[in-house]
């Protein structure tokens, strides 16, 4: 028995389909070399079941004849134990990232050492009482003006960085918030994807691109808390973060929620759910914030409150001692109690009279005040207890604590971030498109193309020659 | 590992990246002159910058201090010169009126009408002040201290004993006044004294005022010394706290400030090495195997 040659045609079409497909996949490829997210796939093109096959009445032909090939699966070239460790490290990342951000924000409102920061501010607040000791007189009032104001500039300048400090600190809490928001969102995008993916894979199909769409997805979220996924066999996934189920299936999501706490300043804590636990944030770009907005910045808020208050009892304590060009007793100097509040009495501000340089009721040039408080620039003590820190030391020790932990959160972020571009690049190495490889797969398929339509053409001469050559001899 | 083109044109945009960092940083510290712009860049140096930048400020406010303390002794001391002056002429008069012998009284009374013009000049030498503050009233610096009196012991004393103290370096202190009625009453006493008893006629007094005189002369002389000593010791802590300014700068400047030749030198090795990766980069993104298929 001998095999028709319409089976030739067949065979042929399948050969044309299955080239076909590859061109498709690789033009997909192709377009998609710049695209976020994707990785590349692959066609696998398989052969088709031989003729014939083994049974009591197969054909008595000389073997197995193949039948040609179909394209038999399309794949994407991606490994998921890469995945999870690129997200780790990029959770991480953007948590060493916004403290570093946040930390080089403070840098910025500081202005050392080169701008006119607090430092400067404090010597010249000292230079202005020294003149004010050399001339303590009633008749000099330009110097005790000067003095004024340069008290003035010292207090708003540290007024303003208080002020900054907490913009920082509700900057964070924004971004926070907005960071919260669009986690929820990633949720619900990974949902809607989940129930996509496994209406397609039902029919046995495989979901490449959705499933590119879901990975991205996850990265994103990664970057936010930390993230874990288990895939279920629907192929849906579950996204946790710790033990908290953000993502179930195709079932359902939990939102997080940012719950103003009061005790806080009205800073937002984050909640599992709406009354829910605390959410395990994890190593991520919402803990970094949060760090930094309740931990970092209120650091260097303390340290700054303590320097203002210092200034304000030891200055008032020997101010209070003193007398006025008016023989009165002197008034508190600074009125506050901390960095935002401390401010140049006001009664003082409007008569600059009142500076009590005088320790003697009526003796104009009586400075031992002046002198005693010019004193708290190399020492607090007398009036605060031995060993309290004089403003010029608890600032330079602020600074250097800041820059100290700037560069510490910037090596971690530079090494995290490196760590980071090293997986990049491996899953790149795995995933990405390259334009050589798919160059060549292009003209691979479309010279097997080329010749699967010749070998259609010769079945059809073949054909040609069997229906319209043959019987007419003689004509 | 499998390479594609998308990995080296993110090699070649990162890398771009640091050199232009890398770049733009040396080039911040060549224009602005300073290596340290934040305090993370070397948070160690930049405590002792602030550091160094207080105690040059203090070094400036002491300097200051001095200058007005010099000043105010030197008036002092050009006072104290005059009164003096005053006391030696009072002193050539009381020698005539010691003479006696061959004096009229009306001789004698002229000779105290000098002296009584000299015992005003002492008031208002007594009276000195330098920009309106007294130099010999004590704390009490915006009055005049000292008044002429018409009895013993010939003045009266309207100042206190308080002292003007200075920090001219950190907690030393210098008294700048001269305590003025220790220095000029024996000069009032003995002029007064000797006013009358010229006026008088009393030779044999006149000669017991000399010593008085001489007393008075005595005192004003060692206030002065006093003075010159003290202007010498703000001289000498003026010079030191000059040097250590100069020292403080160059710390300072050692401590924040570019070395020029270094990071010029890097800037070129920096500037090198982006060109080529500039370079670089674009000819390796470009090609493909694209490019060769017809």
């Amino acid at each position: 028995m001998s095999i028709s040659p319409f089976f030739g045609l067949d065979m042929a079409l399948r050969a044309l389909h299955a080239q076909q497909t590859g061109i498709d996949v690789t033009s997909h490829n192709v377009a998609n070399a710049n695209t976020e997210g994707y990785s590349r796939q692959n066609v696998t093109i398989v052969t088709t079941e031989p003729f014939a096959s083994p049974g009591m009445n197969r054909p008595a032909s000389a073997g197995q004849i193949g039948t040609g090939s179909i394209a038999g699966d399309i794949q994407r070239a991606r490994d998921i134990f890469l995945d999870t460790q690129w997200r780790i490290e990029a959770g991480t990342a953007s948590n060493a990232a916004n403290r570093n951000d946040a930390l080089e924000q403070v840098e910025v409102i500081l202005d050392e050492p080169q701008g006119v920061g607090l430092s400067s501010l404090f010597n010249e607040y000292y230079r202005v009482w020294n003149e004010l000791s050399n001339d303590p007189s009633a008749h000099a009032l330009p110097v005790r003006t000067t003095v004024v104001q340069q008290s003035l500039s010292l207090t708003t300048a540290i007024n303003r960085i208080a002020r900054q400090f907490g913009d920082i600190r509700t900057g964070l809490d924004a971004e926070v918030v907005t960071d919260v928001g669009e986690l929820n969102a990633l949720s619900t995008e990974i949902l809607q994807l989940n129930e996509t993916i496994v209406q397609i894979e039902l029919t046995g199909q495989r979901a490449n691109d959705l499933r590119d769409r879901r990975d991205a997805t996850l990265d994103r979220m990664s970057q936010l808390v930390q993230v874990t996924s288990t895939e279920n066999a629907d192929g849906s996934i579950n996204v946790l973060m710790g033990a908290q189920v953000l993502v179930n299936g195709t079932t359902s999501t939990t939102d997080l929620v940012a719950v103003p706490n009061a005790g806080n300043n009205g800073f937002a804590d984050i909640t599992f759910g709406s009354g829910g636990p605390a959410a395990t944030l994890g190593s991520s770009g919402i803990a970094g914030r949060l760090t930094a907005r309740d931990t970092l910045v209120p650091k260097y808020q303390a340290s700054l409150n303590t320097i203002a208050l210092n200034l304000i009892t030891a200055t008032n304590t020997l101010h209070a001692a003193g007398f006025d060009v008016n023989g009165n007793p002197g008034q508190p100097f600074f009125t506050g109690t901390d960095a935002a509040t401390i401010s140049v009495n006001t009664a003082i501000q409007a008569d600059p009279a009142l500076i009590a340089a005088s320790d003697t009721a009526g003796s104009s040039g009586n400075n031992e005040v002046a002198l005693d408080i010019i004193r708290l620039r190399t020492s607090m003590s007398p009036p605060l207890p031995v060993g309290t820190p004089t403003s010029e030391t608890a600032y330079n020790s602020m600074v250097a604590a800041l820059g100290s932990d700037t560069r510490t959160t910037r090596n971690e972020a530079s090494t995290q971030d490196a760590l980071v571009e090293l997986l990049t690049r491996r899953r790149q190495s795995l995933s990405g498109v390259s334009l050589d490889e798919e160059a060549t797969n292009l003209l691979r398929y479309q010279r097997a193309y080329e010749a699967a339509a010749r070998v259609l053409s010769t079945y059809d001469e073949i054909l040609d020659k069997l229906i319209n050559g043959t019987g007419v001899v003689g004509r | 590992m499998r390479i594609t083109h998308r990995m080296i044109s993110d090699t070649t945009i990162r890398n771009l990246r640091s050199n232009l960092t890398r770049l733009e940083s040396l080039h911040n510290s060549i224009t602005t002159g300073k290596r340290l712009s934040r305090p993370s860049d070397d948070p160690a140096a930049v405590a002792r910058s602030l550091t160094y930048s207080a105690d040059i400020a203090a070094g400036e406010a002491y300097l200051r201090t001095m200058d007005s303390a010099t000043s105010w002794m030197s008036a002092t001391d050009s006072a104290l010169d005059q009164a003096g002056n005053v006391l030696q002429r009072a002193r050539e008069l009381a020698v005539q009126g010691a003479n006696g012998g061959s004096m009229t009284p009306s001789d004698m009374q002229s000779l105290g009408a000098e002296v009584d013009q000299l015992l005003q000049q002492l008031g208002v030498i007594g009276n000195a002040s330098l920009r309106g503050q007294r130099l010999f009233a004590g704390q009490d610096i915006d009055n005049d201290p000292f008044a002429v009196s018409a009895v013993l012991p010939g003045y009266t004393y309207t100042g206190d004993n308080g002292q003007m103290r200075r920090e001219y370096d950190v907690n030393a202190y210098l008294i700048i006044n001269t305590p003025g009625e220790a220095t000029f009453a024996p000069a009032f006493t003995a002029q007064f004294n000797l006013r009358d008893h010229l006026n008088a006629g009393n030779a044999t007094a006149v000669t017991g005022d000399l010593s008085e005189v001489d007393q008075a002369l005595e005192t004003i002389l060692s206030a002065r010394a006093e003075v010159g000593a003290k202007m010498n010791r703000v001289e000498a802590a003026q010079g030191r706290q000059e040097l250590l300014q100069v020292n403080l700068e160059g710390l300072r400047s050692k401590n924040e400030d570019t070395d020029f030749a270094e990071a010029v030198s890097k800037f070129s090795v920096q500037e090198t090495v982006y060109k080529a990766s500039l370079e670089a980069g674009g000819k390796a993104i470009q090609p493909s195997l694209l490019d060769y298929l017809r």
